[in-house]
């Protein structure tokens, strides 16, 4: 069962990376109509949304082999979690394409939906069985129904980043559209982050610090107080690591969490670097033409409905259902654990996005910004918190 | 007189106009956001390994921790200013929501069922059926009737509406918040709330703590997976109440025992324990039996009888280790126990002293002809249960149900408004409606279509999608 499991998931990951294709490519072909500020849809984008069926149906039925060979709902460790989310995005955008026509939001969301299996992948895939706290039914009614939830809530950011697309004068080289290049640059840092981890993970790398006993899985550019300099290891001929950091940053992981930042972030900007010159133009310029003459309102406006509809489930799952199971597990339903609190932090986000929107008119760009950066938010809630902070949820 | 009265009302109205504005709602959640970010940087007091925060911030964290430790963020849920925070949001939530929802009911109370034409005209959904007479008026009203709406009539002209309530749903969600805020806020009833951890070693029995009732630990398992980690931790407890065995229950993680609107965790464990050791008192070099006593680690005492002999107990370390100043204990429990004895008892006219090691048996040449051999012992297993009560729990749940449903009459349900007016053997239809306009569109076709008036519903510019 479980190497049926593996096989259908393989053949999900797949199917997102086809469905990512045929999208971008139905939109960035010139045969795509917009008339009256909806786009018709053509051949790509029409196969890309069958595949996109069948890639939710291959997950699920994954997700189903893992659970019978597993024993558990594969929802307890952050490969299972995260492909989850994944799945959560596409299952989204599959209801969502079918009440509201827009085959270029595909464009978006599927990519998005690949970044996040392409994460998950970083992660050991082995199912583990569980330790006592996790095993509670409630563990599955919470993370599935919290994760369904964000899933909405991304198809909103893909929206919002949408109209600010049609919105935005991209080639006037202002204030706005810098922004959303930077908008674009981080996805790309989502992307490098998932290539680096993937590259070296293949091969098994691994450096251990003699020192600290701390083990890297990347190589070990920064090192803790008291490593040599260039005692670990070598990359391309460099002894590494290069320096190492003040000693007030030595504690637990923080010295590997930096390392992998940096390696991150220059890897990013060598991808970065690399479509901008095959590209000849900022990338906004490029992403825009996609979407140009699309209704901006419509845009703004399925942003928004995807919002309302994610944030009683985002509630329901993540702050209600959480409650209740930590209230079982913990014996108190709020310990002010970090994950606990970012999802009371990213709920307090979403509010301020309703009141600002409802009560305060705040339509249009000012409330694409906010759903775009909530995509971050929750980014940090589903990932930083697990990267930076640890807590009560160490082990999700 | 009548300036301080005056006064006072300029106050109270500053105050409630003050907390009416949603924007002070904004910067309330927004200032609750950013209090809530700041205290996830580091971890809290009540999740660090150390009783002493004020050196353990400084030590692990550097500055950044002493900063952190200084301005309070290490405890910051329980700060005053993050609860008054929370307050300040729940005065707020009380009067935004009167001030918005006391007109909204009476402007919905007071709705015209005949308006003027031209305002009916003006909704954004508007459709003249030609032709109609007052049949058609009758069979429109049964048709919206069956559709469940609520229709009022006035000669030929009516009002039929809808969900109504979802209008509402805001201020509803806004009192599951507020019903929350009380349950938490009712764990400072005295009584209510108690949170305590008990450690119950196997075979005790132990008072629960704010209760009158004892919990015993009969057995205590904990299991374990090949790499290490924890697969199974269970106490059988049994409750005893009164004297009476009331209840028999094993305790596992995710599965509470309750009684008594208490609750009783597994939260914790000790690992296995020496509590007591069966010695004999034996001559080194004839390998005979002088005598044999218990030694009960819990309860120590200064001298054991051992047949004729009597063994005294000159020191003794619980959690032995040779410290700087020679030997030491790291703690009170019986870890690594290790005693400094003498024999007393016929023919020793000098008892020498020497030292005994229960469990790791160290060579040492001691001069003494006797020495102390185990032959049996007990070890015990202790479990760390959570003793939970808190009344509030019911209030806190009951108030997110009251959330849901509001959420749910916010964002998934719509109010519906139909008027429709003849004025020669024209049947103006207007309708209106909170969101899903083009939901309504369709619905106002099957109406039509269902009383054999079929239309083309189309919407006014004013109306959004």
């Amino acid at each position: 069962m479980l190497v049926a499991a593996e096989w259908l998931y393989g053949t999900a990951f797949f199917s997102y990376l086809v469905t990512s294709i045929l999208y971008i490519a139905g939109v960035t072909g010139k045969k795509i109509k917009i008339e009256n500020g909806t786009a018709a849809s053509n051949k790509w984008t029409r196969v890309g949304y069958w595949v996109a069926i069948f890639a939710v149906a291959v997950q699920l039925a994954g997700f189903l082999a893992r659970w019978i060979g597993g024993g558990h709902a594969p929802v307890s460790n952050m490969f299972e979690y995260m492909s989850f989310w994944a799945w959560a995005i596409m299952l989204a955008f599959v209801v969502i394409s079918a009440f509201y026509h827009f085959p270029i939001l595909g464009a978006f969301a599927a990519p998005t939906a690949l970044a996040v299996l392409g994460y998950a992948n970083v992660f050991p895939d082995v199912n583990m069985s569980l330790i006592p706290a996790l095993k509670s039914y409630w563990l599955y009614i919470h993370v599935t129904t919290a994760a369904l939830g964000e899933g909405v809530l991304t198809i909103a950011f893909a929206a919002a980043l949408m109209h600010l697309l049609v919105i935005t004068e991209v080639n006037m080289p202002d204030k706005r559209s810098k922004w959303l290049e930077f908008v674009l640059f981080l996805f790309i840092t989502l992307i490098g982050f998932v290539f680096i981890s993937l590259m070296y993970k293949v091969q098994g790398y691994h450096v251990s610090d003699p020192v600290t006993g701390n083990v890297y899985k990347l190589p070990p550019v920064i090192g803790s107080t008291g490593t040599d300099v260039g005692s670990l290891a070598t990359l391309f001929g460099i002894p590494l690591p290069l320096f190492n950091v003040p000693s007030w940053m030595t504690w637990g992981k923080a010295p590997i969490r930096l390392n992998t930042l940096l390696l991150t972030f220059v890897v990013s900007i060598i991808l970065y670097l690399v479509l901008r010159l095959l590209n000849r133009k900022p990338l906004v310029r490029t992403v825009s033409a996609w979407v140009k003459g699309l209704d901006a309102p419509s845009l703004d406006e399925l942003s928004y409905r995807a919002i309302a509809i994610g944030y009683p489930i985002f509630t329901l799952g993540a702050i209600v259902f959480a409650m209740i199971w930590a209230q079982e597990a913990w014996g108190s339903y709020w310990s002010w654990d970090p994950k606990e609190t970012w999802a009371l932090i990213t709920w307090l986000y979403y509010t301020l996005y309703l009141h600002l929107r409802l009560q305060r008119g705040w339509e249009g760009e000012r409330a694409s910004w906010l759903a775009v950066a909530g995509f971050v938010v929750i980014l940090f809630l589903l990932v930083g918190v697990n990267f930076l902070i640890v807590g009560l949820h160490a082990y999700a | 007189m009548t300036t301080v009265v005056r006064r006072r009302r300029t106050l109270t109205t500053w105050l409630w106009d003050f907390f009416a504005s949603i924007k002070v709602a904004i910067v309330i959640i927004a200032l609750i956001a950013i209090s809530a970010v700041i205290g996830t940087i580091l971890p809290q007091e009540n999740f660090i390994p150390s009783l002493n925060p004020g050196a353990y911030y400084p030590q692990t964290y550097g500055t950044f921790g002493e900063i952190y430790y200084t301005l309070g963020f290490s405890h910051m849920y329980t700060s005053w200013w993050f609860v008054s925070l929370m307050l300040l949001l729940g005065i707020s939530l009380i009067i935004c929501s009167l001030e918005r929802v006391v007109p909204l009911y009476k402007s919905l109370q007071r709705q015209q069922i005949k308006p003027a034409l031209s305002v009916i005209q003006r909704k954004e959904i508007y459709v003249p059926a030609a032709g109609a007479d007052e049949t058609a008026v009758d069979k429109l009203i049964e048709e919206l009737t069956r559709r469940k709406y609520k229709v009022r009539r006035e000669g030929t002209s009516f009002m039929a509406e809808r969900m109504r309530i979802s209008r509402f749903g805001a201020y509803i969600l806004h009192i599951g918040l507020i019903i929350i805020i009380l349950g938490a806020l009712s764990r400072l009833i005295p009584g209510w709330y108690v949170s305590k951890n008990i450690w119950v070693e196997e075979g005790q029995t132990v008072s629960v703590t704010g209760s009158e009732f004892f919990v015993r630990n009969d057995d205590f398992i904990v299991e374990f997976y090949d790499d290490g980690r924890p697969k199974h931790f269970e106490t059988k407890a049994v409750i005893i109440d009164g004297g009476q065995e009331t209840v028999k229950q094993s305790i596992i993680v995710n599965s509470p025992l309750k009684y008594k609107g208490f609750m009783l965790f597994q939260a914790n464990y000790l690992p296995p324990m020496l509590r007591t050791l069966d010695l004999e008192l034996t001559e080194k070099d004839s390998k005979q039996t002088l005598g044999k006593f218990t030694m009960d680690f819990s309860n120590m005492q200064t001298e054991y009888k051992a047949g004729e002999y009597t063994v005294r107990a000159l020191d003794y370390f619980p959690d032995f280790v040779f410290g700087n100043d020679g030997p030491t204990t790291r703690s009170t429990d019986p870890n690594n126990p290790v005693l400094l004895i003498q024999v007393e008892g016929p023919g020793i006219e000098k008892p020498l002293k020497q030292w005994f090691f229960p469990l790791n048996q160290m060579v040492l040449e001691q001069e003494s002809k006797y020495e102390l051999v185990p032959f049996g012992g007990r070890m015990v297993e202790t479990t760390g249960l959570r003793v939970q009560k808190d009344n509030g729990i019911p209030i806190v749940y009951g108030g997110s149900v009251v959330v849901l449903a509001g959420l749910v009459l916010v964002f998934y349900f719509q109010h519906k408004r139909i008027w429709g007016q003849l004025h020669d053997g024209v049947l103006h239809v207007g309708a209106h409606t909170s969101k899903n306009w083009f939901g309504m569109r369709k619905d106002m076709e099957k109406i039509f279509q269902s009383v054999g008036m079929p239309v083309e519903v189309s919407l006014n510019k004013r109306g959004k999608k």
